[in-house]
């Protein structure tokens, strides 16, 4: 008797699994939901416009989506002279285009036009990320198929340093080294993100939800980027500054610190508003909102969330005193609207050259030719510059003309050395854009070009006659093999 | 054979009475060449209380007219104790700074004790020495503690940036004859007469050391002579060359070559409201100036500022240009240039700073910039802010480089490089300035706003947290003085 109950005992405290009728389900694998992308690029040469870079070569991958499309990174498909997917056990490469980029959340779309690719290949069926255990599956060696265990440790709000746009992130932690763009996150049995980037020893990926609101977007013509916030912030931590603007202490939010001219809230807010609550959602002095599934996160969360076609999107703050309910538009900040533009892929350089001076705008691609660290090898003026048009004073209409060198021809002599210049004047006009730079030279005085620098620069002005300019542009496209004298 | 052997014993004799000549020099020369030891306490630019301890270095000097040892600025710059050290005698002398040049990298010493001079005789100035011409350095270099005698040829004499003061230009020799550190503040002599003092390499060449020429030590020796040092005057303008053709023809200029353009003429300059921009400059003294700028000077091609950083304050300067299609004649009175403690390094001067509220105040100036990775709004403050808006440059520019941390100031302890604009919408001029401000709001206002148009941050600090957390904070970060001004 003692023995039998000993045994009823053990049977009791054997664990459920060796009893249970219930097993987990099998793992899925999405090998026909993933292709391999091998991109050949060529970038643009920011320091000799007309010319481009030495051919590169990317490889990644792709999720398989409805209606014959393929969902990748733009990083990878980007400055393509070629891009080439491969399906599993299929040697033949397919030739695919991109039907949309989008730079700012760095996504892109691709299509392969022959039917034959298409066959046998299954889209993807997304399901919701959450924190825990998660699988990377990916190809490696074209028909070797991998699963690499990981964790998505948390869901934060990115922020992209080549678009500045906010956009929800899953942290996931995975030994993948190699090849990682493009690969699906696979949470109980469904695809719930895609990775992005190797940061640190982490994975970044997207989850499956702005993955979604992605496609949908791209779907609605024409293509409406992700809205960005539209104004600066800051904390208030301290108790004096509170007082100072007469916030009840009871009150949580965000000060507005400076408003731009792009993006969503830019409409309607004003500085030193103090911003209590977006959508209804009251902000944390954090500047966070209570996500039902991510707990807190940054506010630019609900940015991502709503649809950008929805009309408007209410704000309410603290001003002089009054809670005030404001309406705005979901609005996104495109790269090309600030005065010293984001890096852009998308354009190839603007450029105007003129008896052998050549002039371009100042922009991100144009800095980042002094490397990572730009801001401080960079000429001083320019990356002042920056942060002076980015930060302070956006202006829509203005782009910072340089002189940025000078070709050798008779009549530059003396003029050889000089570099990066900001140009304000050409012709006793302003300058602003390019366009002007073209326009002013057609308005010669009395057979001669002035050319008008920023005060503070080691030349004032040149100048340059009119009638030797024109010999010398045609001789310059000759001389220097260079194929025209603008782009615009 | 005869001839071959009386040629030999020729060459023998020669070189005998060659080296023993060279011997002789030697003698006379090395008793008035001085290793100088300077004790040193550096300031610190981003902890501007803290007193650190001193560090010592050696560098040269010698012995001139008046009992003056001349040397370089930079060998007993922060000085809190200078020993001098004779060839003949073991212990050490004190001494004294009677001058010191920060631009121009120069200061006299005296020894307090009268013995000092004894068995050493003045060395005379000479002049500037012909290119590739030998010239012979005596110092007391790294690697040995004797003096040390190294022989070279002038290969370049040209204008040059003085490192010690970072900014300033003057005429410099260039030889092949290596001048390392202790060689500093040594005299180069030619035929028996100093030609210049080694004070500067260049890190990036092999073998290259620099010296100060002659005038340039006249001058300061004709300037310290009245028992103050003033400094070198400058003009005050900038030019860009006339070397293309097209913008002589655009300015109609009568002549085919000479004369640079006035591209900017800086404030309160010698050259404000006298020479005007668009002025073409086409001689200075009486010396024509070419389309690059430059002047022929004792048979040396180097820019018309030469005829400048001769002269000392109040001279004047005349200058023949070419305005509104007609020469002129513009006699300028020289004089300093304006924000020199701004933009040289400086020595010899605690740093400023004010500590209000925890948040730590100082002035923009050169050492501070050297001394953090400056942002772009620092550059500029200090550098563009003028010549893009004329007038608009303040006294001084007001930063918060940091805070020690209280919770008078939480939420602000990682603010750095925070221009201050406006205090309660008081414009702020220089240190002092913010000082008064502070006081008279004490009494008006029960908050203090600081503003910047570079930072959108608001920092607004509460008055009477100040007046109470303000001893606390000193004590708790050891801090004896809240202010240097």
């Amino acid at each position: 008797m003692k023995h039998c109950l000993q045994l009823l005992l053990i049977v009791f405290l054997l664990p459920s699994s060796l009893w249970s009728t219930e097993t987990e389900p099998t793992p899925r694998e999405f090998k026909n939901s993933v292709v391999s992308v091998r991109s050949y690029q060529q970038a643009h040469d920011w320091l000799i416009p007309w010319n481009k870079k030495a051919l590169q070569q990317r490889n990644g991958a792709a999720l398989v989506l409805p209606k014959q499309q393929l969902l990748t990174t733009a990083g990878l498909v980007n400055n393509h002279t070629l891009i080439e997917v491969r399906k599993p056990n299929d040697e033949k490469p397919y030739e695919a285009e991109v039907i949309l980029a989008d730079n700012a959340i760095n996504l892109a779309l691709l299509h392969i036009p022959d039917p034959a690719f298409w066959g046998k290949l299954s889209p993807v069926e997304w399901g919701k990320a959450e924190v825990g255990d998660s699988k990377v599956q990916y190809w490696e060696n074209k028909n070797e198929w991998k699963s690499v265990a990981g964790k998505v440790k948390q869901l934060f709000i990115g922020y992209h340093a080549g678009s500045r746009a906010h956009f929800p992130s899953l942290e996931v932690a995975a030994s993948l080294k190699s090849r990682v763009q493009g690969n699906p996150i696979v949470q109980n049995n469904q695809i719930t993100g895609m990775v992005m980037q190797l940061r640190d020893s982490n994975l970044d990926a997207l989850p499956a939800s702005f993955l979604q609101t992605f496609i949908e977007k791209a779907a609605s013509q024409p293509y409406q980027g992700f809205p960005q916030r539209g104004f600066g912030w800051q904390r208030i931590s301290q108790d004096s500054l509170r007082s100072h603007l007469e916030i009840d202490k009871k009150l949580t939010g965000i000060l507005i610190t400076r408003v731009f001219q792009y993006g969503t809230g830019s409409d309607v807010l004003e500085p030193y508003d103090f911003l209590i609550s977006i959508a209804g959602r009251p902000l944390s002095n954090e500047g966070k909102i209570e996500q039902p599934q991510w707990g807190s996160v940054l506010f630019d969360y609900l940015f991502t969330e709503k649809s950008a076609t929805e009309a408007t999107f209410p704000l309410e703050v603290i001003r002089q005193g009054k809670r005030i309910a404001l309406q705005t538009d979901l609005t996104d900040f495109p790269a090309e609207q600030y005065s010293v533009p984001l890096k852009t892929v998308e354009h190839p350089p603007r450029y105007v050259l003129r008896g052998g001076v050549l002039f371009q705008e100042l922009n991100m691609n144009y800095l980042e030719l002094w490397g990572k660290e730009w801001q401080s090898k960079a000429p001083a003026r320019l990356s002042i510059y920056q942060q002076l048009e980015a930060n302070l004073s956006v202006n829509k209409n203005r782009r910072l003309v340089l002189l940025t060198r000078v070709l050798p021809t008779p009549i530059t002599i003396g003029y050889q050395d000089l570099r990066a210049l900001i140009v304000t004047e050409i012709n006793g006009h302003s300058i602003q854009r390019l366009e002007d730079v073209v326009a002013a030279f057609e308005t010669p005085r009395e057979g001669f070009h002035q050319v008008k620098f920023l005060p503070g620069s080691n030349r004032a002005y040149l100048i340059l006659p009119d009638a030797e300019m024109k010999t010398t542009d045609q001789q310059i496209l000759q001389h220097f093999q260079i194929p025209q004298l603008e782009r615009l | 054979m005869k001839n071959l052997l009386g040629k030999i014993s020729f060459l023998c004799l020669f070189s005998l009475i060659f080296v023993g000549k060279l011997q002789a020099q030697n003698l006379q020369i090395e008793p008035s060449v001085i290793l100088i030891t300077n004790h040193q306490q550096q300031p610190s630019w981003t902890s501007p209380w803290k007193r650190g301890f001193t560090s010592s270095s050696n560098g040269t000097g010698f012995l001139i007219q008046n009992q003056w040892i001349l040397t370089n600025a930079h060998v007993v710059s922060n000085s809190r104790l200078i020993l001098l050290k004779k060839l003949s005698r073991a212990e050490p002398f004190i001494a004294r700074v009677v001058a010191i040049a920060h631009d121009s990298d120069l200061a006299i010493l005296k020894a307090d004790d009268p013995s000092f001079y004894q068995e050493m005789v003045p060395l005379e100035l000479g002049k500037l020495p012909e290119l590739q011409s030998r010239v012979r350095t005596y110092g007391y270099p790294i690697g040995g503690t004797t003096i040390s005698r190294t022989e070279g040829v002038v290969s370049r004499v040209e204008f040059g940036t003085y490192v010690h003061s970072g900014v300033d230009s003057h005429l410099i020799i260039q030889t092949d004859s290596a001048i390392n550190p202790g060689n500093s503040g040594g005299p180069v002599l030619q035929d028996n007469k100093v030609v210049g003092v080694a004070f500067q390499s260049n890190p990036n060449l092999n073998d290259v050391g620099y010296l100060i020429p002659v005038p340039l030590i006249r001058r300061f020796l004709r300037d310290m002579t009245d028992g103050t040092y003033d400094g070198v005057p400058e003009i005050g303008i900038q030019v860009s060359n006339l070397l293309n053709k097209y913008q002589r023809h655009f300015l109609k200029l009568p002549f085919a070559k000479g004369g640079v353009l006035i591209d900017r003429v800086l404030p309160q300059t010698s050259a404000e409201g006298k020479l005007l921009m668009g002025d073409v400059l086409v001689d200075i003294g009486g010396v024509p100036i070419d389309s690059a700028g430059m002047v022929n000077y004792e048979g040396y091609r180097v820019p018309f500022h030469i005829m400048a950083e001769h002269k000392l304050v109040g001279d004047s300067l005349t200058f023949r240009v070419w305005r509104q299609q007609q020469f002129l004649e513009v006699d300028l009175e020289l004089s300093l240039p304006p924000f020199s403690h701004e933009f040289r390094l400086s020595y010899d001067r605690p740093p400023q700073y004010l500590i209000f509220g925890g948040l730590v105040f100082m002035p923009l100036n050169r050492n501070y910039l050297q001394s953090a990775r400056p942002s772009s709004s620092l550059i500029y403050e200090h550098l563009f802010r003028e010549a893009e808006n004329p007038g608009t440059r303040r006294e001084q520019v007001i930063l918060i480089v940091g805070a020690l941390p209280s919770p008078v100031n939480a939420g602000y302890t990682n603010l750095k490089d925070y221009v201050v604009d406006r205090v309660n919408g008081i414009p702020i001029q220089s240190l002092k300035h913010l000082k008064n401000v502070l006081a008279e709001l004490k009494d008006k206002a029960k908050y203090y706003r600081f503003e910047s148009e570079w930072n959108p941050a608001l920092v607004v600090l509460d008055k009477e947290a100040i007046a109470r957390e303000h001893d606390r904070i000193l004590q708790r970060y050891g801090i004896t003085q809240g202010e240097q001004l």
